[in-house]
């Protein structure tokens, strides 16, 4: 599950970590991949099965 | 809650973000705030991490630990600190163990006396180690039981309150065969007796010195038989009361009132309860070079057989 405020992402159940920088981060889900593009990008709480990411989103994208 | 406050290790590693947080993952570690700067990446992450972080990265650098569990750590390293915690415990609980002062609550000046002077016996008297309330309300009911009808103690804080109520005795009346004798000339207008044997009736008229109620009363065989005498006789009374005082620049009636508020003041000035001022009669209100004066009769409904 995704959850999306202002200036923050939640995402839940994610079962891998892609590249990460300040520009992008990729995380896989158990069904897709979720791109995450943007500025100042940070991962302010991380767990097994969930991450928290805060930054200037620009876009969130959904791969197959 | 912020976990910071709680407590949490703030850690420095030399490797990239990507590659961190795979390994964060694959080991199950939970982490926060993740900050690339310097070519090197700053996290936090529990305590409890702390064996698995430095068993995986070997040249991560451990800065500090955040948080009360931060603060707890430090003080624990230095000696001076353990003691100081050791005996602020130990303060803690001798201090709560001791009573320092005991309270005693209720009515009766004798009742509290008694009570302190039990405790000095018990062998309690502050400072003393407190080994339970019970212990010493059931040891001071047993020895007070038969002055005391009821006794609750109460700790608060270092304090015994002792709250208690005195047993009630009944008073026993002693009576007496003194007769009552009128005290001045009055006319009898009642009487309040318990004992005795009346010598007049109401609207009588008695002079000073009468024997107003008897000891004596004959019984069937005409002989003599001695009363106790216990009671009151009412009977009015008259009084004239004259005073005065210099004129002033005020109007006469407020001289009158002022006078007859003194007046009023002096004829009840020994009055017993019950006595009441039955009847006032201005006689005179008249001024005689500066000097005002007032005469009024009063006529009083009075106690004449108790001595005042």
């Amino acid at each position: 599950m995704i959850s999306i405020e202002y200036n923050k992402i939640m995402i839940e159940n994610y079962t891998a970590i892609g590249n990460v920088d300040s520009h992008q981060i990729e995380i896989q889900t158990k069904k897709q991949r979720v791109v995450i593009r943007g500025e100042k990008l940070e991962i302010t709480a991380m767990s097994k099965d969930e991450i928290a990411i805060r930054g200037i989103f620009e876009a969130v994208m959904f791969h197959e | 809650m912020n976990k910071k406050i709680i407590g949490l290790d703030e850690w420095v590693i030399h490797t990239s973000l990507t590659r961190f947080l795979q390994m964060a993952h694959r080991h199950d570690w939970v982490i926060y705030d993740v900050h690339e700067e310097h070519h090197q990446l700053r996290f936090y992450a529990s305590p409890f991490q702390r064996h698995d972080i430095e068993r995986v990265y070997e040249t991560a650098r451990l800065r500090r630990t955040t948080g009360a569990i931060g603060l707890f750590m430090r003080n624990l390293r230095r000696p001076s600190r353990v003691l100081a915690l050791l005996l602020s415990c130990l303060l803690w609980f001798g201090l709560s163990k001791t009573v320092f002062a005991v309270e005693i609550r209720g009515d009766k000046q004798e009742s509290e006396e008694l009570i302190r002077k039990t405790l000095v016996k018990m062998d309690k008297v502050p400072p003393f180690t407190d080994h339970g309330v019970k212990d010493v309300k059931a040891k001071l009911k047993k020895q007070l039981e038969n002055d005391i009808a009821w006794l609750e103690i109460v700790k608060k804080g270092s304090r015994y309150v002792i709250y208690y109520t005195p047993k009630e005795f009944a008073e026993i009346e002693e009576l007496s065969h003194k007769e009552l004798i009128a005290r001045k000339d009055a006319v009898i207008a009642g009487f309040d007796l318990q004992h005795g044997n009346k010598m007049f009736k109401i609207n009588d008229y008695v002079k000073k010195g009468d024997i107003l109620v008897s000891n004596i009363m004959p019984d069937s065989f005409q002989k003599p038989q001695e009363l106790y005498v216990k009671g009151k006789v009412y009977g009015y009374t008259w009084n004239q009361i004259d005073v005065t005082m210099p004129r002033s620049r005020l109007p006469k009636a407020f001289d009158f009132y002022q006078l007859l508020f003194e007046a009023r003041l002096k004829i009840s000035d020994n009055f017993l309860k019950g006595d009441r001022i039955q009847k006032e009669n201005i006689l005179q209100f008249e001024e005689d070079a500066g000097t005002i004066r007032l005469s009024v009769l009063y006529t009083v409904y009075e106690d004449i057989s108790t001595p005042r």
